[in-house]
């Protein structure tokens, strides 16, 4: 775990001398400072006082190291207190900095809370909307999920379809069948692969119910009820998924090797159950790193829906910040969707892992 | 001896390249007939035609009687009928061993399970892989992923195998593996058609020997004939390169 302090680039030494340097600044802000020292590891004076003192003379350890002693063994020593000093002050700073803004805000008021530092006014935003704001992050979630894997479903059909080849044999009904069937799967691909989401949300949850009642003769205002802003942006995100993955299916299919096909069908498998079988597993195999990117993607991306008033995260933040005259809820935006992304992108690396390794297991010894 | 597959005047384009310039030639049941030729001369076409993985231009091919270029025929019945093994071995990745020899059984022959898997088990023991048989494809040599390819041909209990270059692809120590593996499926009585260029095998295993030049048959007869006596003088020029 601690072989980084081992390395012997000039750099990564300079990299310990400037955490050094933080903490003798961080040492000495805090000596100075005394709120709320019950949430603190650095409390203000006595432990603010030794960290200075230690980083100091880490600070100056480390600079005759560099210059002149070329003991590992010491340096790895000064490298590892130095990573302890660092991780306190990290942890101080900002994991108890995030705590204190909100014990601060707690006891304010509005008028009070407007005067002070942005991580206060943030934690206050905070606890006042914690209801809106959770909603807004369950709305984007699952959003973001039901139409990624909506897209997946519908994107396996089109490659279906896209992928259906004209053969011999078939009369020329089929054949004709099969090419408006691929010509379909193009043309829909390119119209919602080159047109903003944010477009797309506008012209389906506006105009899609009068479009079908006329197509359908049904009531426009019994569509009008069933196309609420929610089901509009799940049919948004989905249909615009579904024209990305199935280019995505397209690739990993197109990237297996022609002799997959071939051999299952020298072995007598129709088409059919040789995509079934053999090509689609091992195609969407293959895709599934694009698949969960579009996932992530797609959680960013429902914050577009927020034209037609999709309760999404960004569409609350939005309210609130028009409720309090001022943009700083934003930034409460820009720290949960950059939680949500990179969280989820860890979680789908450790899935993706954890399938890799049953189904690549090592080479033998032969 | 009944004739399996006829092959009448058969021609092959791809676009503007002639690959195939008429062949002629007739297969029986328990021949072996290996295909030899230079590199472009058309062997391994001739050899996809007969399965149709290519069609061919013009020209007849008959499996059993029947035309397989024919629309009307369902190529696929035919299919089961005719094993092939590939110079790129094409084991289905996302299969264990096992599973790659019973999936065309269960899911063309319609077998049950059971049956599949006693007949896969029969054929992986004979080609030697009993001890890989949940073993992924991937952890496989080359020499074994072969063997494997050619047991799960036999597994559909194929009338003919083909074999396009099977041992092109292998180091020279497990090439020997393979073609052991075929002599023995020769001296069971099974009619092959092998592309090859190991021309020890052709001359030890097979009954007619094929020399292919520029899409043409030039000359067919035993191996002792065409070894030792070859009449054309291209065939003299090409064994020269080779033995």
């Amino acid at each position: 775990m601690f072989n980084f302090i081992n390395k012997k680039s000039r750099f990564e030494n300079c990299l310990y001398i400037l955490f050094c340097l933080i903490g003798l600044i961080y040492g000495l802000i805090t000596s100075f400072s005394s709120d709320l020292s019950g949430i603190r590891i650095i409390c203000s004076n006595t432990t603010g006082l030794i960290l200075q003192i230690v980083s100091g003379l880490l600070l100056v350890a480390e600079i005759v190291l560099l210059l002149v002693v070329k003991n590992q063994k010491i340096k790895r020593i000064l490298y590892l207190v130095t990573i302890v000093i660092v991780t306190l002050v990290v942890v101080d700073f900002l994991v108890l900095g995030i705590v204190r803004s909100f014990v601060t805000a707690s006891s304010l008021t509005k008028a009070e809370a407007a005067t002070m530092g942005l991580n206060i006014r943030l934690a206050y935003i905070c606890l006042k909307n914690y209801s809106s704001i959770l909603m807004g992050v369950w709305t984007t979630i699952w959003l973001s999920l039901a139409g990624t894997v909506i897209g997946l479903i519908l994107g396996l059909l089109f490659i279906t379809l896209r992928t259906l080849e004209v053969t011999s044999k078939d009369n020329e009904f089929v054949a004709f069948l099969k090419k408006i069937g691929c010509g379909f799967v193009k043309i829909y691909v390119t119209v919602f692969r080159g047109t903003p989401m944010m477009v797309q949300a506008i012209i389906i949850y506006y105009f899609l119910p009068g479009i079908l009642a006329n197509l359908l003769n049904i009531e426009q205002g019994i569509l009008n009820s069933i196309l609420s802003v929610g089901v509009a942006g799940l049919i948004t995100v989905s249909l615009n998924t579904t024209a990305y993955l199935t280019e995505v299916l397209r690739g990993g299919i197109e990237s297996l090797n022609k002799g997959q096909m071939e051999a299952a069908r020298s072995l007598g498998m129709p088409r059919s159950k040789a995509m079934f079988y053999v090509i689609l597993p091992q195609g969407i195999k293959n895709s599934l790193p694009a698949i969960c990117n579009e996932f992530i993607i797609n959680i960013k991306d429902t914050s577009v829906l927020s034209v037609i008033s999709v309760m999404d995260l960004f569409f609350i933040i939005d309210m609130i910040n028009g409720k309090n005259a001022n943009s700083d809820a934003i930034f409460i935006a820009a720290i949960i969707y950059l939680c949500l992304t990179y969280g989820i992108s860890k979680l789908l690396g450790v899935i993706e892992k954890r399938m890799n390794l049953i189904a690549k297991p090592l080479p033998s010894s032969n | 001896m009944e004739k399996i597959i006829e092959i009448k005047n058969v021609y092959k384009n791809f676009d503007q390249l002639e690959v195939l310039k008429g062949i002629d030639l007739d297969i029986y049941s328990g021949e072996v007939v290996a295909i030899i030729g230079s590199s472009g001369s058309g062997k391994s076409t001739l050899l996809r035609c007969l399965n149709l993985l290519e069609e061919p231009t013009s020209g007849e091919i008959l499996f059993n009687g029947v035309n397989i270029n024919d629309p009307k025929v369902n190529i696929d019945k035919i299919r089961e009928e005719i094993g092939m093994v590939f110079q790129s071995f094409n084991l289905f990745e996302n299969m264990n061993v096992l599973e790659n020899c019973m999936i065309a059984q269960t899911k063309v022959l319609k077998r049950d399970k059971e049956e599949a898997k006693e007949k896969a088990l029969h054929f992986l023991e004979q080609v030697g892989m009993s001890d890989f048989i949940h073993s992924d494809t991937r952890s496989l040599s080359g020499g074994q992923k072969q063997r494997v390819a050619i047991a799960r041909a036999l597994c559909m209990d194929p009338k003919i195998m083909l074999f396009d270059e099977p041992t092109s692809a292998l180091d020279p120590e497990i090439v020997g593996e393979v073609l052991d593996v075929m002599k023995r499926l020769a001296a069971d009585g099974m009619t092959m058609v092998v592309v090859t260029h190991e021309m020890g095998f052709a001359e030890e295993v097979s009954t007619k020997v094929v020399f292919m030049d520029d899409g043409k048959i030039l000359e067919a007869s035993t191996p002792q004939e065409l070894f030792n006596n070859p009449k054309m003088p291209r065939t003299k020029e090409f064994l020269k390169r080779y033995l």
